[in-house]
């Protein structure tokens, strides 16, 4: 049977197992998200010493926040009896499993919720942290317009021919757009 | 002296209509050798342009299916395949390739009949394919001739296959297109057996890729496989080959993020590439050959057996090396052996491509300077 309880903010602690890192982009929208929907998922904790298995970064931002920690002071925690290492493998285990969004589906569904006239784009930017660059992608980022065709005039013709350095001009190869891929 | 671009008054596109039309009146018979991407779609289109303009009736296309082809390349072949001007020729021909996961390299075989057994192929060949059986060979076996011979078959006379080889998209293809000065874009295939009348036909050598894109969608209003805005969404590599070689292995986060069915399928078929994915950077190429170079010849040696997986890449490789070594020991600040071990990681002695020199803003020519830099120090510390 599992057991939920509330747990009082300052009783919890951070697993020293902790092996994730949430970006300072993303945590806006997560602190976003908790003020404005509290928690819907509880956290999942040790019941030795109520250290948190799963849920590290939605604890410390309440806490973090001055305004968020007067409104939440307790938080739903589902409490698990193990040993550390058994809570090492179990946030190994929840952490390796967990979905990827899937850039081509998440851009259909934006487009769908500016559609619905539901959510705006300035929604966008607040519940999810979103740059106005983003949002122009993930509304239209084709690659007719990332290679801007209307504007691009062909490139000149050219032959290959024996010539002293520095005669004509130098050749540049295309890069991916990540030098590093 | 040596080889430079002399640009031309007329534009890309108006020289790959006359590049083309050369072709077609130098050679028995032309066919697009087509892979999905854009660059052979712009190709298949040039050829569309000539045979409507001669009335040569529908354009031969080979499609050569290396079973690692992406669900979306795969529908927009068979597109193409079912449009009344094309005429393809599918082929599936058991080949060798290879996986590289973790610094290592797997030889593996496309199609091959083992895979097939044990359920993990990719996917299954289409019914309308061109196999190893249709040339009295036995199935998922590397055929003894190299897979043009095969795809030029039943061709009459002198023989062109147009790809959409271009010269921007690396040095290496740079330097396949400068070496000859007169018909540049007419090569012979590298590999070929003396006496098969075929040559590629690379005839948009000198476009860039917007160029590519403008020509397809305003002059054609002509659909490109779809894979592509899904890689302009996440910035992701716009290639659309096998995504397992020693390279390509780096942008699996680009399948992920592209096509993350297929990535699903890659790992059933060679469950070996998911450490890849996760760990790839920690495992990037330019550490490993920096391994090998370390050690010098003998790092140099060591390369070409673990690397070298045949006995044609071996005999290759050593050449290679050796050509290098008689430069290196002329001028072995141009010819370092960083570079040599580059050049045989992106397989240039494959490709029949001369032993080349570091030029400035490369990996190697930092590298030689933060060395010259080093020596210098001790040099004065002593």
């Amino acid at each position: 049977m599992m057991e939920i309880s509330l747990i009082q903010l300052g009783d919890l602690k951070k697993g020293d197992w902790q092996s994730t890192h949430i970006l300072r982009p993303d945590l806006k929208a997560l602190a976003n998200s908790i003020a404005e929907l509290g928690f819907i998922v509880p956290l999942i904790i040790m019941k030795r010493d109520n250290s948190i298995i799963d849920g590290y970064h939605r604890w410390m931002i309440v806490k973090e926040s001055k305004d968020l920690s007067k409104s939440i002071t307790e938080i739903p925690c589902v409490i698990i009896d193990c040993d550390s290492l058994e809570a090492s493998m179990m946030h190994l285990r929840l952490n390796r499993t967990r979905g990827t969004l899937v850039a081509h589906r998440v851009s259909e569904l934006v487009k769908k919720l500016i559609r619905s006239k539901k959510y705006s784009e300035e929604d966008l930017r607040h519940l999810l942290s979103m740059s106005e660059e983003e949002i122009d992608v993930l509304l239209d980022g084709t690659i007719i317009k990332r290679v801007n065709i209307s504007e691009h005039k062909y490139s000149r013709a050219w032959v290959p021919i024996e010539a002293p350095k520095g005669a004509v001009e130098d050749f540049t190869a295309e890069k991916p757009p990540n030098a590093d891929r | 002296m040596s080889r430079q671009r002399l640009f031309l008054d007329i534009d890309c596109v108006e020289a790959a209509r006359q590049r083309i039309r050369h072709v077609y009146d130098t050679f028995d018979t032309v066919c697009v050798q087509f892979s999905g991407g854009k660059d052979s779609t712009a190709v298949l289109l040039l050829a569309k342009e000539i045979h409507d303009e001669r009335g040569l009736g529908p354009v031969k296309v080979i499609f050569r299916d290396e079973e690692m082809v992406s669900p979306l390349v795969v529908d927009y072949v068979n597109y193409i395949r079912d449009l009344p001007w094309v005429d393809m020729e599918w082929y599936c021909m058991p080949q060798g390739s290879e996986v590289w996961v973790l610094g290592k390299r797997e030889s593996i075989i496309l199609w091959s009949e083992t895979r097939r057994k044990e359920g993990r192929l990719c996917r299954e060949m289409p019914p309308w394919a061109i196999t190893a059986e249709h040339f009295g060979l036995p199935p998922g076996k590397p055929p003894p001739e190299i897979i043009d011979y095969y795809t030029m078959q039943g061709k009459n006379g002198s023989t062109a296959f147009i790809t959409g080889v271009r010269a921007s998209e690396s040095m290496l293809r740079y330097r396949s297109l400068v070496q000859k000065l007169h018909e540049n874009y007419i090569v012979t295939p590298y590999k070929s057996k003396k006496g098969i009348p075929l040559k590629f036909a690379k005839v948009i050598y000198d476009w860039q890729t917007a160029d590519v894109f403008k020509f397809i969608i305003e002059e054609h209003n002509f659909p490109y496989c779809e894979y592509y805005d899904r890689a302009a969404l996440t910035g992701s590599n716009t290639r659309v080959g096998i995504p397992l070689h020693g390279v390509a292995i780096r942008r699996l986060g680009d399948v992920i993020s592209t096509e993350p069915e297929f990535y699903d399928v890659l790992v059933h078929c060679f469950p070996e590439i998911d450490a890849q994915r996760r760990y790839w950077n920690i495992y990037d190429y330019d550490k490993l050959i920096k391994q090998y170079a370390d050690r010098g010849f003998d790092g140099v040696k060591q390369f070409v057996d673990d690397f070298m997986l045949n006995e044609f890449k071996v005999v290759r490789a050593r050449a290679f090396v050796a050509e290098f070594r008689r430069k290196h020991a002329i001028d072995p600040r141009s010819y370092t052996i960083y570079s040599l071990i580059y050049q045989m990681f992106m397989g240039a002695m494959l490709h029949s491509v001369a032993v080349s020199p570091i030029g400035p803003k490369t990996k190697s020519h930092s590298v030689r300077a933060i060395e010259e830099i080093e020596s210098a120090v001790v040099n004065d510390g002593n």
